[in-house]
């Protein structure tokens, strides 16, 4: 049995927060220190005849000023769609977008100054509509898309014989699914202080969740070597996805200390992180399923068009995401998708918490509802019978390990007394289910060919004892410190105390891919194991020369090494150390992680391959008030497996704030737009819930040991979101007898459907299974 | 986006902060908790190169539940918080507590939530915002966004307070330069009802306290919004009634949220004093209401919606305390004599609270 893996350990860097102790990027002061604003274009698709810089140099407190021209170097998080730039070069995409940038002395004096900055556009065609882009259009919105049209990705993918299993169905059932954008509305706002220094090199503090990807588009847009750059990762106040890209505002900062000579902080006003976006893609979906007489699934038949924005960010990979994460939990022995991806003149869309997979699970989740109405079957009994069998291949070879979906749905359906209540309540009440999978990482990195570790961790030892671990994967607020915490101080028989994780510094920690798609835990997690385990072997091979007894006899537990053999010794920790630096000074270990080959060699075949998938179901209690149309999610029963938790405190956390996050998504978050104009930049206005709309949720951490996870561990980031947007939807279902397949589910919204359903027969429960 | 800069002024007296608003005309702003005049300041919603802090203002902290006396500077968790209020005036104490969010709560004012800006979807916005956007008819610019045509602001009047006030029969005290002066509150809001001007007060007058004649009315407060917090209101209502021997001798509903003026339906109620309130008329004066709600689309709801849902909150509240005065009223007192809509000779000058400041 393990001590600290498992354990409820609080988070690490817990204190410093609550205290407000905890530097974030903005906190940061270096000597000298300039403030840098982004004047931004008031036009959303203009080109950029001239820009008057005059007004703005004659401001006090001005130290420099730069417009895109001087810095046209593309950037991007894909390697293969970089189509930003740090400030507009001839043209801009979104209204919001960087114009020119100002360092003054003041952040006052800058944002006066960028306010100064007078430019002449000649406007062109605005595209809004997803519809629209997708067909030929006047004036593309970037050079090199498709036959005139802003399409930015198309995928076409299909597997099995999806014609015939239509063909051949019992029961068929379509949805059509609307869905607004989303953002993150991560509390702290980005923020970044960049300081060349005299020696030529670029030290860049920013707020982000990918230091590497950050590291590697400095050095393209600057033309510089990586190891004259360093960038450190300070406290973040969440990412959500939203500071997964390399950003513009990463790149002025630095380019105005190049200019000045001085170091520059650039923070980001509230209105600008909505308008800098990548959150969820709008999303039109149209989702079919074929299934047999008995409910098994035969075909998966999708198409999505998505809204990209102004630029492409991980756009291509949520294309493939939006299609290819329909194949689990269940098994689907057909699948169908087309999959496209539109440039418009709004804010860039990106990857969001459950990336690429909460719409297409709403559709897929309420299908599933539908079908086990059709049938008269019971919806748990429906998926129960299709989930995918652990340790299989799905049809687009997607290698799946453990999965405990089954042991989630059973857990929750006892514990929220589905069958005293589905069908069973009120008008008015109901109760519904949703599951859902996610990926404990991506199999294939972004950019490494040829195939390095997709995370190394390293680890020293020195004579005080204390373990210094060095990683550059990114605590964003969500713990993995604390996790690589626990895993070193398992291993190696320590109070998590003795083991301190130091910040992210390119200069010393060792490359991580950094903290999204659900990654960190499962890849660095596996990489700290195997960093301590070859510390470990040091210091048993110590113990043994201090005891006699064999090195491999020796355990590590409660800071000492203990060996039972010949009548049994423990060695103290310390003096393990001692001797094993004797002769060689401090100790040095490192571990990699690197992911098994897996997944098929199509086009695209690496999408959504995972060395192991989370597992999730749950059942969601709700009450709709017939008069106001406000939905209020009761309770929610999650069932979740994450494998085994190395700390179930933060599985929860994760559960609990996925479930937050969601729930806003479905009852009223919305990036509100008037053609292409953001309507509600602000967070009173964008509407992400607060604590009071909170239900009581219960986490049952069922899931059984992963074979390939530290200790057994898989994801649990995002695959806790996608399934409460659908078990809620299915108990509003159950509740008044209406399906929501557009959201939000605002009360406005839900009252108008409930006076139009009064209008048309009248409201009332929908019918039992087995049509008692 | 970062204000520019401002400067502060403290007075201790509200003779101090008279003098201060005199020798800086049409520059200033008073500032009581901040929490909505500042984040509008940042936005570039008015300048106001002197900021008149009312915090220090002694006579402005009245806090007399008892008597109904209730100054001005009074925090909102006071309100909410208070035994002696809620119990007295239930609608005012659910009105504080459906303010924003507890913290907000800590800092913004009786005074400041009264007199609260009207708000629209297209003039909360930043400075970046509203200039690529032409501006709009409340502020630097000529056309109304929400009715192009519109020849009026159609700004939403969202104070909770004021509904609930409104419908306790509060009336205001309020200081300027020469004199002082009582007013019903009803008065401060024009009946023009244009966002541009959400209540009318001399450039210098400071609104004191407010009194409330009436202490055992019955009375409520309900608000429509998206979130269960911190969201102004989408639609409110407060209803105060009181009944003798089943017959109502008191009787107003007043509403928040839904147009450009907090609105007092005496038209709609004044019929029904002297008489019981049965099922059937609930019914007839909540349908009624919709007559005075006619929201257009510059909140985050639906405009429809939002008429329906102050239909549906005033019915409620009917229903509640027209059982609770029916069943309670036998034997007791009427509202006091003095003419409704005058404060008690106590109430216009507030007694100091000793300790009252320390919290």
């Amino acid at each position: 049995m393990t001590k600290v893996v498992g354990a409820r350990v609080p988070l690490v860097d817990g204190p410093a927060k609550a205290t407000g102790k905890a530097l974030y990027a903005a906190d940061l002061v270096r000597p000298g220190m300039l403030h840098g604003a982004i004047a931004r274009s008031g036009e959303s698709h203009a080109r950029i005849l001239s820009i008057d810089l005059w007004d703005a140099m004659k401001e006090p407190g001005v130290a420099g000023i730069i417009t895109g021209s001087l810095y046209p170097r593309r950037f991007g998080v894909l390697p293969i769609t970089r189509d930003e730039t740090m400030l507009a070069v001839d043209k801009v995409r979104y209204r919001g977008e960087g114009i020119a940038a100002v360092a003054a002395t003041s952040r006052v004096a800058a944002e006066r100054a960028a306010r100064r900055v007078k430019v002449e556009y000649e406007r062109l065609p605005e595209y809004a509509d997803p519809e629209e882009s997708a067909g030929p259009v006047a004036e593309p919105i970037h050079a090199g898309t498709e036959g005139s049209t802003n399409l930015q990705k198309e995928v076409r993918q299909e597997f099995g014989n999806v014609e015939e299993e239509f063909r051949r169905a019992a029961h068929i059932v379509s949805v059509r699914g609307k869905f607004p954008g989303v953002t993150h509305a991560a509390l702290e706002p980005h923020a970044t202080l960049a300081e060349w220094g005299a020696n030529g090199r670029l030290t860049v503090w920013s707020s982000t969740q990918v230091p590497h990807y950050l590291h590697r588009a400095l050095a393209e847009v600057f033309d510089l070597p990586a190891h004259q750059i360093r960038v450190v990762k300070p406290t973040v106040g969440g990412g959500f996805g939203g500071k997964g890209d390399p950003m513009p505002h990463e790149m002025v900062a630095a380019a105005l200390s190049r200019e000045t000579g001085h170091p520059v902080q650039i923070v980001l006003s509230r209105e600008e992180v909505f308008l800098l976006n990548h959150g969820r893609h709008p999303t039109r979906n149209t989702l079919r399923i074929a299934a047999d007489a008995e409910g098994h699934l035969r075909a998966i038949d999708l198409d999505a068009l998505i809204d990209g924005g102004a630029a492409s960010s991980f756009g291509t990979v949520t294309t493939y995401y939006n299609g290819v994460l329909s194949v689990g939990p269940y098994d689907v022995p057909a699948f169908r998708y087309r999959g496209r991806r539109v440039y418009t003149n709004r804010p860039t869309s990106g990857a969001m918490r459950a990336h690429g997979s909460v719409n297409t699970r709403y559709s897929m989740e309420v299908a599933l509802d539908m079908l086990a109405e059709e049938i008269g079957v019971d919806p748990t009994e429906l998926r129960l019978r299709n989930f995918q069998a652990p340790f299989s291949t799905t049809v687009n070879q997607f290698r799946i390990t453990s999965n405990s979906a089954v042991r989630c749905l059973e857990a929750a359906r006892d514990r929220s007394g589905w069958r005293s209540k589905f069908r069973k309540m009120p008008l008015g009440r109901g109760i519904g289910v949703g599951c859902g999978f996610f990926i404990s990482g991506s199999n294939s990195p972004i950019h490494f060919t040829p195939r390095f570790p997709q995370s190394t961790v390293h680890l020293k030892l020195d004579m005080d004892g204390g373990v210094t671990v060095h990683s550059g994967a990114s605590d964003i607020g969500q713990g993995s410190d604390t996790v690589l915490t626990q895993i070193v101080a398992e291993v190696l028989g320590l109070e998590p105390g003795q083991v301190h994780v130091a910040a992210t510094d390119t200069d010393t920690a060792p490359v991580d891919l950094g903290s999204y798609s659900s990654r960190v835990t499962f890849m660095m997690g596996n990489a700290g194991r195997k960093a301590a385990e070859a510390m470990l072997e040091t210091l048993r091979t110590a113990a043994g020369e201090i005891s006699g007894r064999s090195p491999d006899s020796f355990r590590a537990v409660d800071g000492v090494l203990a060996s039972d053999e010949g009548g049994g010794v423990k060695v103290p920790f310390l003096d393990a150390v001692h001797r094993a630096m004797e002769h060689r000074g401090a100790l040095q270990s490192s571990g990699s992680y690197e992911s098994p080959k897996i997944g098929g060699s199509f086009k695209g075949a690496k999408a959504g391959t995972s060395p192991a998938y989370s597992y999730a179901a749950y059942i969601a209690e709700v009450s709709v008030d017939l008069d106001l149309g406000a939905i209020h999610v009761e309770k929610v029963w999650a069932g979740f497996d994450c494998g085994r938790p190395i700390n179930p405190l933060l599985v929860e956390g994760q559960i609990e704030g996925s479930i937050h996050m969601g729930l806003g998504q479905l009852l009223g978050e919305e990036m509100r737009y008037r053609g292409t104009r953001v309507m509600n930049s602000s967070l009173l206005d964008y509407g992400t819930l607060s604590a009071v709309d909170m239900p009581e949720v219960e986490c049952l951490l069922v899931g059984e040991a992963d074979p390939e996870g530290p200790f057994g561990a898989k994801e649990a980031g995002e695959g806790p979101l996608p399934p409460v947007l659908p078990a809620v939807a299915n108990a509003v279902y159950d509740a008044v007898g209406i399906r929501f397949t557009e959201l939000p589910l605002s009360p406005d919204r839900v009252w108008r459907a409930l006076r139009e359903r009064e209008r048309k027969g009248g409201l009332q429960k929908p019918p039992s299974p087995g049509g008692s | 986006m970062i204000a520019e800069s401002f400067e502060l002024h403290e007075p201790t007296s509200l003779q101090e902060a008279l003098h201060l608003a005199h020798d800086f005309p049409g520059k200033f702003r008073y500032l009581a908790g901040g929490t909505d005049i500042l984040p509008g300041l940042f936005r570039g919603l008015g300048s106001a190169p002197h900021l008149i802090s009312l915090e220090g203002v002694p006579e402005l902290r009245a806090f007399d539940p008892e008597h109904g006396v209730v100054g001005a500077s009074t925090w909102l968790s006071t309100l909410e918080r208070d035994p002696i209020l809620a119990a007295r005036f239930p609608a005012l104490a659910q009105a504080a507590h459906n303010v924003a969010s507890p913290s907000i709560r800590n800092s913004a004012t009786l005074g400041g939530n009264l007199l609260l800006d009207t708000r629209c979807i297209f003039y909360n916005q930043s400075q970046f915002w509203r200039e690529s956007n032409g501006y709009c008819l409340k502020f630097q610019g000529t056309e109304c966004q929400v009715v192009p045509k519109g020849a009026k602001c159609y700004a939403v009047y969202s104070g909770d307070l004021a509904p609930a006030l409104l419908a306790l029969g509060a009336v205001v005290e309020i200081a300027g330069p020469r004199r002082r002066r009582q007013v019903p509150l009803g008065t401060l809001f024009p009946a023009s009802g244009d966002g541009r001007e959400p209540y009318r007060l001399g450039p210098e007058e400071i609104l004191v306290s407010i009194g409330l004649p009436h202490s055992n009315l019955g009375s409520a407060y309900a608000k429509l919004r998206a979130r269960g917090m911190p969201d102004f209101p989408e639609a409110a209502a407060s209803v105060a009634l009181h009944a003798t021997d089943q017959r109502l001798d008191y009787f107003r509903i007043a509403l928040s949220g839904v147009g450009s003026r907090p609105v007092v339906l005496d038209e709609l109620t004044e019929p029904y004093l002297g008489h019981p309130l049965p099922e059937a008329d609930i019914s007839k004066i909540s349908q009624e209401v919709r007559r005075w709600v006619h929201p257009v689309a510059n909140t985050h709801l639906l405009s429809d919606y939002r008429q329906h849902a102050t239909s549906h909150l005033v019915r409620t509240q009917l229903e509640r305390l027209w059982n609770a005065a029916k069943e309670s009223t036998s034997g007791s007192p009427s509202p006091p004599s003095s003419s409704p809509g005058a404060p008690s000779k106590k109430s216009s000058r507030p007694p100091r609270i000793s300790g009252f400041g320390k919290r």
